[in-house]
């Protein structure tokens, strides 16, 4: 810890430069929401706000976030310290800054970082920076998501740190050359305007504090906005049993033929730090989940912001934290190995992993804290307008909400993701060749627990254009776990051309598999876990989701032991005694 | 004849009256929680007493009751509404809970989901589609609604929700449903998506239509439970109530639209904020309105308040025109508090009226902003709310050294200089949030200061943003109640109309635009009503985007025609390179709802502030004390200041900062450098020095 000696006085003025910092992100967040073109920004928020600092050219820290997703912003702080490093003596006042290349603090190749550094006195640099994910950054397979994918140039255009604008002058021969490598250049360009607009909108507060507080008094109160998450934290570790804690997770597979691929995390508590070692985790693999170290360690921290909700997100709260990752293993990549379904396998795998880890020690703290693993991408060319287009429609893949202690699983996904937005059904209808059928909770399908997981939602749509459609699912064997004694989520398959002759289950991926107009693609997303002893849930909860239809009467008795009498609608107390003594068949929610 | 104002709120009811637009008279009487009309009838009572008259033989006379009410708002926090059932489309039935995923907090995965509105089980898929071109896909099983409505109906249903996707395109069959709903359970409120929020979208139109469903039996039950009692007591007039979007509406719109009063408290304020400040010549205002438990911020521009259509109420977002009030957790009861970290936090969490602050000597613990502004110096000890209540200095300080000074190891005086600089900039920051952050410049507004204790903070807030002109009206401490007398009568109407403004045909816009007005114009009709006005809007963006900036026409009586067109294109490229900092020529712009909003311009009472003493010969200071001002540094200094009795200044007085002047339920705080006159309307407009 940097010990900066504030009065009290000063303390406070610091504090309200960290309030105000937050707002500068809320900003930033709000001006790409409006602008951007692309549904996957506009609609689905598929992108992060941060600003960070540098002092004298030191290693580069993050302030504050807004609304962000977290595999973004934590990786963020490599790309901007990479950028910071790649232009030690070089960066102007006016100048704009990209980068997306996943080995330099990146995640995939679409998600794409955009900095403004704004020094406000000679070796005080502030970045006001965006991370969002572009929707097609070239290469073989439109929106990227290449199952094929055996290195890294397969996966996309990359991008290591460029001045796309120069003092405030555009740098058109690299727009023009970033632009020709996207099958989707208009919007892609309306959407890195909306991003270097917003970073734009931060710089302007961010020289107002300077003016009003002086430049001095911002710098020292960096060191105290940092320094108080990381006090934070370390109060809350110490209060955690020291001690080592493991869990071995799997990922269904690496889209090559692997199977069952280990992530192996130890995590050990030690007075105020912790250790999250990946020794046992599976080396590099053929396909493309290999997960760069800046997405790995953003993984890691997604879960331990789920169990400390009320610590601000900034450098600090990374310090007491070291993450050990073993050169050439899965999480940590050397290039040129394919990375780029990293987000979500090994991802989710990761964070739920981590959980799982801490559950021995802090179980009413866990829970489902990540997106889930599956996802499609379909592109096609407009019989009505010629027009080219790419879509991914998360409302496919909407579910990972899980039981937490006190809480049943709702809506879309667990929290920490809940910064993506679902598309508006009605809206994508206008937009893509598609009509939708069905959106809905599927019965039987949340994980049992005391509280138990959200359902899974069961999506179906009818084309009415031809298309092609490339799916990379997991988590149809390794599901979301549950916790606690809750059981694990339903798990996630697609099948396409639904009812034809050539029907297919999709449960690993299938690539630019044609659909015809009339043909349907059905899509499960499975819930998150569920939490706590499925026989110890409130026998008038489970009566409350037999009335809403999200358990059946055989499910309600299978898996919590609640016996209903369907005719008065009602719990038979006295048979669901006798079914809870003799601990019932308890499997796992049915699929 | 006589104009009754009357703003329910959570702890006072507060009245405003005039007769024949002459003497006003106005006060406050404890609310009765869970029976407004008590302490409406009380308020009218305290009327009648002040103006001499027998209450049957004022409420005869009186021509207009216009109401501010938290009824709707209060249903939704304690969910207190209707019963409910939801028909919509088979295979849709989980859009509400889904919430196009969207959840209060980033972090936290143990939050709880919002209470339902209505269960799963009262939520009926209906075997029916309509495409995105409005065409029939699958017809409505009319079987189906009437089986459903039959077994509702036995359920204890009263109100229905009906949401079918896509219906904007083509609304038959939820008028169909309708029909249905109204034959079989013609007793039942039926609020249909299409008539309560026109638009795409079908998550933010179900939740709309939802809360208009929960809320409207609870308003119709309870205007013609209130309807009834003034009626027993003579009253024969009209009855009306403030809507979230500023207007005002006959009491039986109410019952048809509940889900516009979710803001009919504030709007009042919000209102008259507009109103004074035209009439100062500000029109730019930003308005703060700071009460026991939070701060309530808006923004007034060319004297109209901004509305947004993107608002949440009680975790369910409501998509209706609502004025643009930010709330943040910073009222006079607002507490202070260590966390983990030991930095000091203020808010949310409140201390209410009971027990309150520590110095209200009701058993309060804690400290809060009023305690802290005793503290300081600011408030009197004698002569709070009139002098109808006495302030414990010792409890104050007590709060504030235990629980915040000796756990910091620093003094009372410095701690409590923590509390209130923490509170202020939280202020500040709130104040940005609609001004900066939507793109404006707050120097280019006055900030007008209003609820309890707005203006013992408001010359910090003018000086962190630049402001140089502060208003504080002495009708402060009941504004609201004061605005629901000069709201307009209005209706927001809004119908769904996507298209390349390239591809506009205006002739066909200008049909659907005296659609509208055919079928609204007769609510805002009315005999104080001297004129009715039109206002018409595009909801314009580049195609692709999703966000849409509402610019108002310029339409002159030849209607749109393609110079209106162009000039709204170009205000929309302006208006977004100034929120937004660029513009894409290159991109179509995209036309996606229109917005006729239309007004039914009231006669207004202007405020008559007393004359006894004839003002402007010098008023003398009461008093002098000791209080902790801050300083442009950032340090508070011991300063000694006059104290005003508010009581003895009239129009033409002039006081000179460092200063407090205690109004009737307002203290207005004067830094070094200020100045403040009277006007005729006795609004004190106060010149701020140089920004710090």
């Amino acid at each position: 810890m940097t010990e900066t000696r504030l009065d009290q006085g000063e303390l406070i003025t610091a504090e309200i430069i960290r309030n105000s910092l937050e707002t500068v992100c809320k900003e930033l967040s709000a001006t790409v929401e409006n602008t951007a073109l692309s549904p996957i920004f506009t609609l689905n928020h598929d992108y992060s706000c941060g600003v960070f600092y540098s002092g004298d050219g030191g290693q580069v820290q993050l302030l504050a976030r807004d609304q962000a997703v977290p595999v973004h912003i934590f990786a963020s702080l490599d790309s901007v310290q990479i950028m910071f490093e790649t232009f030690p003596d070089d960066i102007r006042e006016g100048d704009v800054f990209l980068v997306t290349d996943p080995y330099m603090g990146g995640t995939h190749c679409p998600d794409w970082t955009i900095i403004r550094p704004v020094t406000v006195a000679p070796g005080v640099t502030f970045l006001t920076c965006v991370r969002g994910h572009v929707n097609d950054v070239g290469g073989p397979v439109p929106g990227n998501y290449n199952v094929n994918a055996r290195d890294v140039w397969q996966e996309g255009f990359r991008i290591p740190p460029v001045r796309i604008v120069s003092a405030g002058e555009h740098v058109g021969d690299i727009w023009e050359t970033i632009l020709a490598n996207t099958r989707l250049p208009a919007e892609v360009r309306g959407d890195l305007m909306a991003m270097v607009g917003a970073c734009q909108v931060g710089e302007r507060r961010i020289r107002e504090l300077a003016r009003k507080y002086g430049v001095e008094m911002l710098r020292r109160s960096v060191d105290y906005i940092v320094d108080y998450s990381e006090k934070r934290l370390r109060a809350t570790i110490a209060e955690w049993p020291d001690g080592s804690y493991e869990h071995t997770g799997y990922v269904d597979h690496d889209f090559a033929g692997n199977r069952d691929v280990p992530v192996r995390v130890k995590v050990t508590v030690s007075g105020e730090e912790v250790v999250v070692d990946f020794d046992g985790t599976s080396g590099e693999v053929p396909g493309f989940i290999n997960s760069p170290t800046g997405n790995t360690i953003s993984q890691v921290f997604t879960a331990l912001t789920a169990l400390c909700p009320d610590i601000p997100i900034n450098s600090g709260f990374f310090r007491p934290v070291s993450v050990v990752l073993h050169p050439q293993t899965m999480v940590n990549p050397d290039p040129p190995a394919p990375v780029g379904n990293c987000t979500l396998t090994p991802g989710t795998t990761i964070i739920d992993t981590v959980m799982k880890a801490f559950e021995q020690i802090r179980p009413e703290l866990v829970g489902t804290a990540a997106v889930d693993m599956n996802g499609a991408r379909c592109f096609g060319v407009s019989a009505a307008t010629g027009r080219y287009w790419v879509s991914s429609d998360l409302a496919a893949t909407a579910m990972s909400a899980g039981g937490a202690r006190g809480t049943d699983g709702w809506g879309g996904w667990a929290a920490t993701f809940c910064a993506l937005n679902l598309p508006p059904l009605e809206m994508f209808e206008l937009q893509f060749p598609w009509e939708y059928v069905l959106d809905e909770y599927a019965r039987d399908t949340a994980a049992p627990g005391r509280w138990r997981g959200a359902p899974a939602i069961h999506y179906r749509r009818r084309h009415t254009d031809q298309m092609r459609c490339t799916i990379y699912n997991g988590g149809a064997r390794n599901t979301l776990v549950g916790y606690a004694g809750g059981g694990d989520g339903a798990g996630n398959y697609w099948v396409i051309r639904e009812g034809e002759a050539d029907e297919m289950t999709v449960t690993e991926s299938c690539y630019a598999e044609p659909l015809s107009v009339g043909s349907l693609l059905f899509a499960q997303s499975g819930g998150g876990g569920g939490w706590g002893d499925p026989f110890e849930r409130e026998p008038a909860a489970v009566l409350d989701d037999w009335l809403d239809d999200i358990v059946s009467t055989d499910g309600a008795r299978r898996d919590y032991g609640v016996v209903i009498d369907p005719a008065r609608q009602e719990v038979d107390l006295e048979a669901t005694r006798r079914q809870r003594a003799g601990g019932g068949s308890r499997s796992p929610a049915a699929g | 004849m006589y104009r009754v104002g009357i703003d329910v709120g959570g702890t006072f009811t507060d009245y405003v009256a005039s007769r024949d637009g002459g003497r006003m008279v106005s006060g406050k009487t404890p609310s009765t929680p869970g029976r407004e009309n008590v302490a409406v009838l009380n308020a009218i009572e305290r009327i009648a007493a002040a103006y001499e008259s027998p209450l049957a033989q004022l409420l005869g006379e009186t021509e207009v009751i216009n109401f501010g009410t938290t009824v709707a708002t209060n249903a939704m926090l304690e969910h207190k509404g209707a019963r409910v059932a939801l028909l919509g489309t088979e295979g849709f039935r989980d859009i509400i809970e889904l919430r196009r995923g969207f959840k209060e907090s980033l972090t936290d995965i143990r939050l709880e989901a919002p209470p339902p509105i209505v269960r799963r089980r009262f939520r009926i898929g209906i075997s029916e589609r309509i495409g995105a071109d409005g065409s029939v896909r699958t017809p409505l099983a009319e079987d189906q609604v009437l089986a459903a409505v039959e077994r509702l109906k036995g359920e204890g249903i009263v109100s229905y929700a009906v949401c079918f996707m896509q219906a904007p395109a083509n609304p038959v069959h939820e008028r169909r449903c309708a029909e249905i709903i109204n034959q079989v359970h013609p007793e039942a409120h039926v609020s249909l998506s299409t008539d309560v929020l026109n638009q795409i979208g079908e998550f933010e139109r179900l939740s709309t239509t939802l809360m208009n469903a929960y809320l409207s039996p609870v308003l119709r039950d309870y205007m013609a439970r209130l309807l009834d009692e003034l009626g027993e007591r003579g009253f024969g007039g009209r009855l009306l109530v403030m809507q979230s979007n500023g207007g005002t509406a006959e009491a039986s719109e109410l019952g048809r639209l509940g889900a516009s009063a979710l803001l009919s408290g504030p709007a009042g304020g919000v209102v008259a904020a507009a109103s004074l400040g035209s009439a100062t010549e500000h029109p730019n205002i930003i308005g703060v309105d700071m009460g026991g438990t939070s701060y309530d911020v808006s923004l007034v521009r060319d004297g109209r308040p901004e509305v947004r259509t993107d608002a949440w109420a009680a975790r369910y977002r409501i998509g209706l025109s609502v004025l643009d009030i930010h709330t943040i957790g910073a009222g006079g009861g607002s507490i202070a508090w260590l966390d983990e970290a030991r930095a000091i936090q203020v808010g949310p969490g409140s201390a209410g009226a009971t027990p309150g602050p520590a110095c209200y000597g009701r058993g309060g613990e804690r400290p809060t902003v009023t305690d802290v502004n005793l503290v300081l110096g600011y408030l009197s000890e004698e002569n709070f709310i009139g002098g109808e209540m006495a302030l414990d200095r010792a409890a104050a300080e007590r709060a504030i050294r235990e629980q915040v000074a000796e756990p910091l190891g620093i003094d009372l005086v410095e701690a409590a200089v923590g509390i209130a600089r923490i509170v202020n900039s939280n202020m500040s920051n709130g104040i940005r949030y609609v001004s900066v952050a939507r793109g404006h410049d707050p120097r280019d507004f006055a900030l007008l200061a209003f609820g309890g204790a707005a203006a013992t903070h408001a010359p910090i807030q003018a000086r962190d943003l630049g402001i140089r002109t502060i208003l504080v009206p002495k009708s402060a401490g009941v504004l609201s109640a004061y605005g629901t007398l000069l709201s307009d009568l209005k209706v927001s109407t809004v119908a769904s109309h996507l298209s390349l403004i390239e591809d506009v045909d205006s002739g066909e816009l200008n049909e659907i635009f005296a659609d509208l007005w055919a079928r609204h114009r007769h609510a805002v009709e009315s005999s104080d009503v001297t004129e009715i006005e039109r206002r018409l809007f595009f909801d314009l963006r580049y195609a692709g985007q999703v966000h849409e900036i509402t610019i108002p026409l310029e339409v002159n009586g030849a209607g749109i025609d393609d110079a209106v067109l162009a000039a709204a294109v170009e205000a929309f490229h302006e208006q977004h390179e100034r929120l937004y900092t660029f513009r894409l020529e290159h991109k179509p712009v995209e036309l996606m709802t229109l917005r006729q909003d239309i007004i039914g311009v009231r006669r207004k009472a202007p405020w008559k502030p007393g004359r006894a003493r004839g003002g402007g010969e010098g008023v003398t200071a009461s008093g002098r004390r000791v209080a902790w001002l801050p300083e442009r540094d950032g340090d508070y200094a011991e300063t000694e200041i006059a104290v005003y009795d508010g009581a003895r200044i009239e129009p033409g007085d002039v006081i000179a900062g460092p200063a407090v002047v205690g109004e009737d339920n307002t203290t207005i705080l004067l830094l070094r450098g200020d100045r403040a006159r009277v006007d005729d309307r006795g609004t004190y407009v106060i010149d701020v020095e140089e920004p710090w």
